[in-house]
């Protein structure tokens, strides 16, 4: 990686910096804002409309009241400090669930997949039976069995993590590249340095998709669940917003979420770019441009 | 003659299919090979596609246990890889997530070779193929003869003496392919490594070789083994005397076997991946 970003300076950058000589800093800026705008202004458009239909009261605005209200009630719930420590509680719960689930189901992976043909018929049957178990039936038993709370909420995470991490992983550690492996083989590579050498690095793609798809179920698990039973979490404040009649928060979180959906989506492009720069297919020319 | 560097006596290779019902398949790959191999040779083995070649090269890789027979080089048995032999696979295998110069750094990694020796090496084995500019690109940056290239390097880096190649140059044009094939003989001048070159290519065989094995498939032996007395450096333009009759020989060697090539294949390749 360390030798991509030495590339990346002398031939990929320095065309840009060249470029930016010559608007300078205030055209860049100016020219980003433009973009930024003009790529956003959909969404843009839905803001101004869904304002003026609330406001004009096109729409009920006790039932949809305009984003301006919506804006202040997240702020003042921001202010309070509830927000942050309900997002704060889940993100946190999410971040133990996925990191547990990520420490067995990539070895446990490794291995079902190395030694395919004897799970096959013992073992994967069962695996692809409990991926299938309806999670929101699953909320009450897990209620019973770990009591609401923290615990409860890991776990909910764990089960619902661990299945696409699982089966992306099996799926990468059947396809290893023979050719590549043998190769290693020839230079001496055997046991732990094999695995952080070559089988490891082979199966970052496949992993990558698994904990895309592992952590966006797990945010959408766990609000579920909050709203399910809770007594903390952002789940849970929607929740209570709700009864509370406190329509604008309603709204708030409901964006909040949607703004933290968008910001794991970016983190993770960013760190696939990074991890994955080699990859001539993961984003062609520009994405390694711009990586 | 000079002494002998690899010696195979009546290697055998079989492959056993899954068991059905008490009943194993077992596919003979090679039975009864037997080749010395002197220092500092270049051979070539040639056969028609499935007659054992690469199984052959995987045995004296070390990447694969004998049924039967056994391996020398040096006098010492064959028991597993080791880095006195350097292997060049066919289809490159390079690895995708390193650049040109990790590749070629990739066995002194596993022998934990220092950081400046493994610089240096690496510097000074990627110029020796040409690819100095190239050093620190993605191999999907490459073209098929540049990444042939690096695969030889990266063979070459670790320093083995002898070098196996499993039709590396099978992936690429007919105008590469002449280029690297000038360019292996001038890199094996200047190293002086045994090689043992695997090709379907005829012409590529007399070009290359010092000796020409010719396999045959089904079960994969070694029918002949051709001397090729063409003095160095040779005419690129293979169309000698000499050339064309060692061309016509060894393609009638070769005639009476090739039909059954292809259905042999496709046999060894699924049984292979049992």
């Amino acid at each position: 990686m360390r030798l991509r970003e030495e590339t990346g300076t002398s031939a990929d950058v320095l065309p840009a910096s060249a470029d930016f000589a010559q608007t300078g800093r205030f055209g860049e800026f100016v020219q980003k804002t433009c973009d930024a705008v003009y790529r956003s202004l959909s969404i843009i458009l839905f803001f101004a409309i869904w304002q003026a239909a609330s406001s004009l009261e096109f729409v009920p605005s006790a039932v949809i009241p305009p984003p301006s209200r919506v804006a202040s009630a997240v702020v003042e719930s921001l202010l309070e400090g509830q927000m942050a420590a309900m997002l704060w509680y889940s993100i946190i719960n999410v971040a133990l669930g996925f990191a547990i689930s990520f420490i067995i189901c990539i070895p446990a992976g490794l291995v079902i997949g190395a030694y395919y043909s004897r799970f096959e018929h013992v073992l994967l049957p069962f695996l692809r039976v409990c991926e299938k178990l309806n999670i929101f039936a699953l909320f009450p038993v897990f209620m019973i069995l770990f009591g609401i709370g923290r615990l409860e909420k890991i776990m909910v995470v764990l089960w619902v993590s661990q299945w696409p991490l699982l089966f992306v992983t099996i799926d990468g550690s059947r396809n290893l590249d023979r050719y590549m492996l043998k190769a290693a083989r020839s230079m001496g590579a055997r046991g732990w340095k094999m695995v952080r050498k070559i089988i490891i690095p082979m199966m970052t793609p496949y992993i990558f998709v698994g904990m895309k798809s592992s952590v966006q179920l797990s945010f959408f698990m766990i609000i579920a669940s909050e709203m399910v039973g809770a007594n903390r979490g952002l789940g849970w404040l929607y929740r209570s917003s709700n009864h509370a009649y406190n329509v604008p928060l309603m709204y708030g979180i409901i964006l909040v979420i949607t703004v933290l959906a968008i910001v794991i989506n970016v983190i993770f492009t960013r760190a696939e770019r990074h991890f994955l720069a080699w990859r001539p297919d993961t984003f062609g020319e520009a994405g390694r441009k711009r990586a | 003659m000079s002494e002998n560097k690899i010696s195979i006596e009546n290697a055998c290779k079989y492959f056993y299919g899954k068991e059905r019902r008490g009943a194993a398949s077992k596919f003979v790959a090679i039975r009864n090979v037997s080749l010395d191999v002197r220092e500092g040779e270049l051979l070539s083995i040639v056969g028609p596609s499935g007659c054992g070649k690469s199984t052959l090269l995987d045995l004296l890789a070390g990447l694969e246990p004998l049924s039967d027979g056994a391996i020398y080089i040096d006098g010492g048995k064959v028991t597993g890889p080791d880095l006195r032999r350097g292997i060049v696979l066919q289809g490159y295998a390079l690895f995708p997530w390193r650049t040109v110069r990790e590749n070629v750094e990739f066995g002194l990694e596993i022998k934990d070779a220092e950081k400046k020796e493994m610089k240096e090496t690496s510097q000074h084995f990627i110029k020796l193929v040409g690819l100095e500019d190239f050093a620190d690109k993605y191999p999907h940056e490459l073209s098929g003869g540049m990444r042939q290239r690096v695969a030889l390097a990266r063979a070459l880096a670790y320093g083995p003496e002898i070098l196996l190649m499993d039709e590396p140059f099978a992936a690429v044009d007919a105008q590469t392919r002449e280029t690297l094939q000038e360019e292996l003989l001038h890199i094996w001048e200047e190293t002086r490594k045994t090689i043992i070159f695997i090709t379907h290519s005829i012409d590529e065989a007399i070009f290359l070789s010092d000796r020409v094995a010719v396999m045959t498939s089904s079960p994969g032996s070694i029918k002949s083994i051709l001397s090729v007395d063409i003095e160095r450096p040779r005419n690129s333009d293979r169309a000698t005397a000499e050339f064309s009759s060692l061309r016509r020989e060894i393609w009638s060697l070769l005639q009476n076997d090739a039909a059954r090539g292809d259905e042999i294949e496709q046999e060894y390749c699924g049984e292979k991946a049992v």
